[in-house]
Protein backbone atom coordinates (compact mmCIF):
# COMPACT_ATOMS: atom_id res chain seq x y z
CA UNK A 1 0.00 0.00 0.00
CA UNK A 2 1.10 3.25 -1.13
CA UNK A 3 1.65 6.36 1.70
CA UNK A 4 -0.69 9.30 2.02
CA UNK A 5 1.99 11.56 0.53
CA UNK A 6 1.52 9.64 -2.73
CA UNK A 7 -2.06 9.36 -3.05
CA UNK A 8 -2.02 13.36 -2.82
CA UNK A 9 -0.66 14.15 -6.00
CA UNK A 10 -2.81 11.86 -8.04
CA UNK A 11 -5.81 13.35 -10.08
CA UNK A 12 -9.65 12.39 -8.68
CA UNK A 13 -9.84 9.75 -12.03
CA UNK A 14 -6.67 8.05 -10.98
CA UNK A 15 -7.54 8.13 -7.37
CA UNK A 16 -11.48 6.34 -8.73
CA UNK A 17 -9.76 3.63 -9.90
CA UNK A 18 -7.04 2.92 -7.92
CA UNK A 19 -9.16 2.74 -4.89
CA UNK A 20 -10.42 -0.62 -6.66
CA UNK A 21 -7.80 -2.15 -5.70
CA UNK A 22 -6.10 0.03 -2.18
CA UNK A 23 -8.76 1.56 0.22
CA UNK A 24 -5.69 3.56 1.18
CA UNK A 25 -6.78 5.54 -2.11
CA UNK A 26 -9.95 5.85 -1.28
CA UNK A 27 -9.45 7.72 2.18
CA UNK A 28 -7.39 10.15 0.10
CA UNK A 29 -10.45 10.77 -2.16
CA UNK A 30 -12.90 10.87 1.02
CA UNK A 31 -10.41 13.46 2.73
CA UNK A 32 -10.39 15.28 -0.52
CA UNK A 33 -14.70 15.78 -1.27
CA UNK A 34 -15.81 15.17 2.25
CA UNK A 35 -16.81 18.91 3.06
CA UNK A 36 -17.88 19.07 -0.54
CA UNK A 37 -20.13 15.86 -0.26
CA UNK A 38 -21.43 16.75 3.20
CA UNK A 39 -22.36 20.58 2.13
CA UNK A 40 -24.48 19.42 -0.28
CA UNK A 41 -26.33 16.67 1.65
CA UNK A 42 -26.50 19.52 4.43
CA UNK A 43 -28.04 21.59 2.19
CA UNK A 44 -31.03 18.88 1.75
CA UNK A 45 -31.59 17.41 4.86
CA UNK A 46 -30.73 20.57 6.98
CA UNK A 47 -29.49 18.67 10.01
CA UNK A 48 -25.58 17.93 10.70
CA UNK A 49 -25.43 14.95 12.74
CA UNK A 50 -27.84 13.16 9.95
CA UNK A 51 -25.88 14.87 7.26
CA UNK A 52 -22.47 13.21 8.97
CA UNK A 53 -24.31 10.24 8.78
CA UNK A 54 -25.56 10.30 5.31
CA UNK A 55 -21.74 11.62 4.07
CA UNK A 56 -20.41 8.33 5.16
CA UNK A 57 -22.89 6.07 3.45
CA UNK A 58 -22.58 8.09 0.33
CA UNK A 59 -18.86 7.16 0.70
CA UNK A 60 -19.75 3.72 1.09
CA UNK A 61 -22.32 3.94 -1.87
CA UNK A 62 -19.40 5.30 -4.26
CA UNK A 63 -17.20 2.41 -3.29
CA UNK A 64 -19.31 -0.40 -3.41
CA UNK A 65 -19.89 1.25 -7.17
CA UNK A 66 -16.53 1.78 -7.84
CA UNK A 67 -16.17 -0.70 -10.19
CA UNK A 68 -18.86 0.17 -12.84
CA UNK A 69 -17.74 3.88 -12.50
CA UNK A 70 -15.82 4.44 -15.97
CA UNK A 71 -14.81 8.46 -15.41
CA UNK A 72 -17.29 9.70 -18.08
CA UNK A 73 -18.40 12.43 -15.60
CA UNK A 74 -15.85 14.09 -13.18
CA UNK A 75 -15.55 11.91 -9.52
CA UNK A 76 -16.89 15.22 -7.79
CA UNK A 77 -20.32 15.24 -10.19
CA UNK A 78 -20.62 11.14 -9.49
CA UNK A 79 -20.21 11.77 -5.76
CA UNK A 80 -22.33 14.76 -5.89
CA UNK A 81 -25.01 13.05 -7.62
CA UNK A 82 -24.82 9.69 -5.03
CA UNK A 83 -24.74 12.25 -2.54
CA UNK A 84 -28.12 14.15 -3.26
CA UNK A 85 -29.71 11.10 -4.26
CA UNK A 86 -29.29 9.58 -0.72
CA UNK A 87 -30.48 12.81 0.76
CA UNK A 88 -33.30 13.37 -1.03
CA UNK A 89 -34.63 9.67 -0.52
CA UNK A 90 -34.05 10.34 3.79
CA UNK A 91 -36.10 13.39 3.52
CA UNK A 92 -39.15 11.41 1.58
CA UNK A 93 -38.65 8.60 3.91
CA UNK A 94 -38.48 10.36 6.62
CA UNK A 95 -41.74 12.15 5.43
CA UNK A 96 -43.51 9.04 4.85
CA UNK A 97 -42.85 7.37 8.24
CA UNK A 98 -41.81 10.19 10.49
CA UNK A 99 -39.70 8.67 13.72
CA UNK A 100 -41.77 6.45 16.10
CA UNK A 101 -44.15 5.73 13.00
CA UNK A 102 -42.17 2.71 11.41
CA UNK A 103 -44.34 0.05 10.64
CA UNK A 104 -43.52 -2.67 12.55
CA UNK A 105 -44.06 -6.37 11.11
CA UNK A 106 -46.85 -8.19 12.91
CA UNK A 107 -46.27 -10.38 15.96
CA UNK A 108 -46.97 -13.70 14.69
CA UNK A 109 -43.92 -13.19 12.10
CA UNK A 110 -41.23 -12.98 15.06
CA UNK A 111 -42.06 -16.49 16.57
CA UNK A 112 -38.32 -18.36 17.70
CA UNK A 113 -38.57 -20.70 14.77
CA UNK A 114 -39.64 -18.10 11.96
CA UNK A 115 -36.92 -16.22 13.58
CA UNK A 116 -34.85 -19.33 12.61
CA UNK A 117 -35.53 -20.04 9.88
CA UNK A 118 -35.57 -16.37 8.84
CA UNK A 119 -31.97 -15.68 10.34
CA UNK A 120 -30.85 -19.51 8.07
CA UNK A 121 -32.44 -18.28 4.89
CA UNK A 122 -30.83 -14.39 5.24
CA UNK A 123 -27.36 -16.51 6.01
CA UNK A 124 -27.93 -18.46 2.79
CA UNK A 125 -29.69 -15.14 0.56
CA UNK A 126 -26.26 -13.49 1.80
CA UNK A 127 -23.75 -16.15 1.20
CA UNK A 128 -25.92 -16.30 -2.72
CA UNK A 129 -25.81 -13.07 -3.77
CA UNK A 130 -21.72 -12.87 -2.64
CA UNK A 131 -21.31 -15.62 -5.18
CA UNK A 132 -22.59 -13.52 -7.80
CA UNK A 133 -20.21 -11.66 -9.96
CA UNK A 134 -19.84 -8.06 -9.92
CA UNK A 135 -21.70 -6.81 -12.85
CA UNK A 136 -24.63 -8.60 -10.93
CA UNK A 137 -23.93 -8.36 -7.65
CA UNK A 138 -23.02 -4.33 -7.54
CA UNK A 139 -26.49 -3.17 -8.91
CA UNK A 140 -28.39 -5.77 -7.41
CA UNK A 141 -27.10 -4.10 -4.18
CA UNK A 142 -27.39 -0.83 -4.81
CA UNK A 143 -31.28 -1.91 -5.59
CA UNK A 144 -32.33 -4.31 -2.72
CA UNK A 145 -29.43 -3.20 0.00
CA UNK A 146 -29.17 0.35 -1.01
CA UNK A 147 -33.02 1.05 -2.10
CA UNK A 148 -31.87 3.35 -5.31
CA UNK A 149 -34.04 3.74 -8.25
CA UNK A 150 -32.80 2.43 -11.59
CA UNK A 151 -31.93 5.53 -12.63
CA UNK A 152 -30.31 6.22 -9.56
CA UNK A 153 -28.23 3.05 -10.04
CA UNK A 154 -27.37 4.05 -13.61
CA UNK A 155 -26.03 7.90 -12.75
CA UNK A 156 -24.01 5.84 -9.64
CA UNK A 157 -22.69 3.53 -11.81
CA UNK A 158 -22.02 4.74 -15.49
CA UNK A 159 -24.56 2.31 -16.91
CA UNK A 160 -27.35 2.61 -19.72
CA UNK A 161 -30.15 3.04 -17.72
CA UNK A 162 -31.64 -0.65 -19.67
CA UNK A 163 -28.24 -2.54 -18.65
CA UNK A 164 -29.22 -1.44 -15.19
CA UNK A 165 -32.70 -3.15 -15.74
CA UNK A 166 -31.37 -6.32 -17.18
CA UNK A 167 -28.67 -6.32 -15.05
CA UNK A 168 -30.70 -6.15 -11.85
CA UNK A 169 -32.99 -8.94 -13.41
CA UNK A 170 -30.42 -11.60 -14.25
CA UNK A 171 -29.04 -10.88 -11.04
CA UNK A 172 -32.41 -11.97 -9.20
CA UNK A 173 -33.22 -14.62 -11.64
CA UNK A 174 -29.70 -16.20 -10.55
CA UNK A 175 -30.55 -15.78 -7.05
CA UNK A 176 -33.99 -17.33 -7.51
CA UNK A 177 -31.94 -20.35 -9.10
CA UNK A 178 -29.64 -20.41 -5.92
CA UNK A 179 -32.63 -20.36 -3.36
CA UNK A 180 -34.19 -23.02 -5.38
CA UNK A 181 -31.18 -25.42 -5.46
CA UNK A 182 -31.13 -24.28 -1.52
CA UNK A 183 -34.37 -25.09 -0.94
CA UNK B 1 -17.34 35.94 -10.49
CA UNK B 2 -18.53 35.34 -14.21
CA UNK B 3 -18.88 31.62 -14.87
CA UNK B 4 -19.26 30.57 -18.33
CA UNK B 5 -22.84 28.89 -17.38
CA UNK B 6 -24.18 32.82 -16.51
CA UNK B 7 -24.72 31.29 -12.77
CA UNK B 8 -24.38 34.01 -10.77
CA UNK B 9 -22.63 33.67 -7.24
CA UNK B 10 -25.73 34.74 -5.15
CA UNK B 11 -27.96 32.41 -6.86
CA UNK B 12 -24.35 29.30 -5.89
CA UNK B 13 -25.02 30.85 -1.89
CA UNK B 14 -28.80 30.42 -2.11
CA UNK B 15 -28.53 27.21 -3.73
CA UNK B 16 -26.14 26.21 -0.99
CA UNK B 17 -28.52 27.54 1.86
CA UNK B 18 -30.90 25.44 0.53
CA UNK B 19 -33.38 28.51 -0.54
CA UNK B 20 -33.38 27.82 -4.12
CA UNK B 21 -33.98 24.49 -4.08
CA UNK B 22 -35.23 23.03 -7.53
CA UNK B 23 -33.93 25.56 -10.28
CA UNK B 24 -30.23 24.88 -10.60
CA UNK B 25 -29.89 21.32 -8.68
CA UNK B 26 -29.77 19.31 -12.21
CA UNK B 27 -27.32 21.52 -13.25
CA UNK B 28 -24.73 21.75 -10.74
CA UNK B 29 -25.05 17.98 -10.87
CA UNK B 30 -22.65 18.94 -14.00
CA UNK B 31 -21.15 21.82 -13.85
CA UNK B 32 -17.78 21.37 -13.03
CA UNK B 33 -17.22 25.55 -12.44
CA UNK B 34 -20.25 25.61 -10.05
CA UNK B 35 -18.79 23.26 -7.94
CA UNK B 36 -15.98 24.51 -7.59
CA UNK B 37 -17.75 27.55 -6.14
CA UNK B 38 -19.81 25.60 -3.96
CA UNK B 39 -16.54 23.44 -2.85
CA UNK B 40 -14.81 26.76 -1.86
CA UNK B 41 -18.06 27.44 0.05
CA UNK B 42 -18.24 24.71 2.14
CA UNK B 43 -14.69 24.40 2.72
CA UNK B 44 -14.59 23.29 6.14
CA UNK B 45 -17.87 22.92 6.38
CA UNK B 46 -17.17 19.46 8.16
CA UNK B 47 -15.12 19.42 11.60
CA UNK B 48 -14.20 15.82 11.49
CA UNK B 49 -12.63 13.48 8.94
CA UNK B 50 -14.84 10.64 8.08
CA UNK B 51 -12.20 9.09 5.84
CA UNK B 52 -10.70 6.45 8.78
CA UNK B 53 -14.66 5.12 10.17
CA UNK B 54 -15.69 4.85 6.19
CA UNK B 55 -12.36 3.15 5.37
CA UNK B 56 -12.88 0.28 8.47
CA UNK B 57 -16.63 0.41 7.63
CA UNK B 58 -15.56 -0.41 4.57
CA UNK B 59 -13.01 -3.01 5.22
CA UNK B 60 -15.45 -4.80 8.07
CA UNK B 61 -18.24 -5.18 4.74
CA UNK B 62 -15.01 -6.69 2.61
CA UNK B 63 -14.34 -9.24 5.24
CA UNK B 64 -17.97 -10.39 5.92
CA UNK B 65 -18.17 -10.86 2.11
CA UNK B 66 -15.19 -12.66 2.01
CA UNK B 67 -15.82 -14.95 5.22
CA UNK B 68 -19.50 -15.60 2.99
CA UNK B 69 -17.66 -16.74 0.00
CA UNK B 70 -15.37 -18.88 2.01
CA UNK B 71 -18.15 -20.41 4.00
CA UNK B 72 -20.07 -21.40 0.78
CA UNK B 73 -17.36 -22.21 -0.65
CA UNK B 74 -16.88 -24.50 2.10
CA UNK B 75 -20.17 -25.88 2.01
CA UNK B 76 -19.78 -26.32 -1.87
CA UNK B 77 -16.42 -29.18 -0.81
CA UNK B 78 -18.44 -30.76 1.72
CA UNK B 79 -21.25 -31.33 -0.45
CA UNK B 80 -18.62 -32.73 -3.04
CA UNK B 81 -16.99 -34.80 -1.10
CA UNK B 82 -20.11 -36.23 0.54
CA UNK B 83 -21.46 -37.20 -2.74
CA UNK B 84 -18.53 -38.71 -3.37
CA UNK B 85 -18.26 -40.92 -0.10
CA UNK B 86 -21.97 -42.24 -0.80
CA UNK B 87 -21.16 -42.74 -3.88
CA UNK B 88 -18.05 -45.08 -2.77
CA UNK B 89 -20.46 -46.42 -0.12
CA UNK B 90 -23.03 -47.66 -2.42
CA UNK B 91 -20.46 -49.21 -4.39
Amino acid sequence: MRNDATWEVLSDLDLARAAVDDLGAFGELIRRHQDFVFGAVLRVVKNRTQAEDLTQEAFMRAFRALDGFRGDAAVRSWLYRIATNLAMNSVTRRREYPSDTMPERPAADRGPARSFEAEELRAHLREAIAELPDELRVPLVLREYDELSYQEIADTTGLPLNTVRTRILRARRALRDKMEAWR
Amino acid sequence: MSRACAIQDDQLRAFAAGVDESVIDEHVATCDECQEFLARLWDGALDTDLAEPVVKAIRLELFLLDVAKLFADVLGDMGRAGKVYLGGAEE
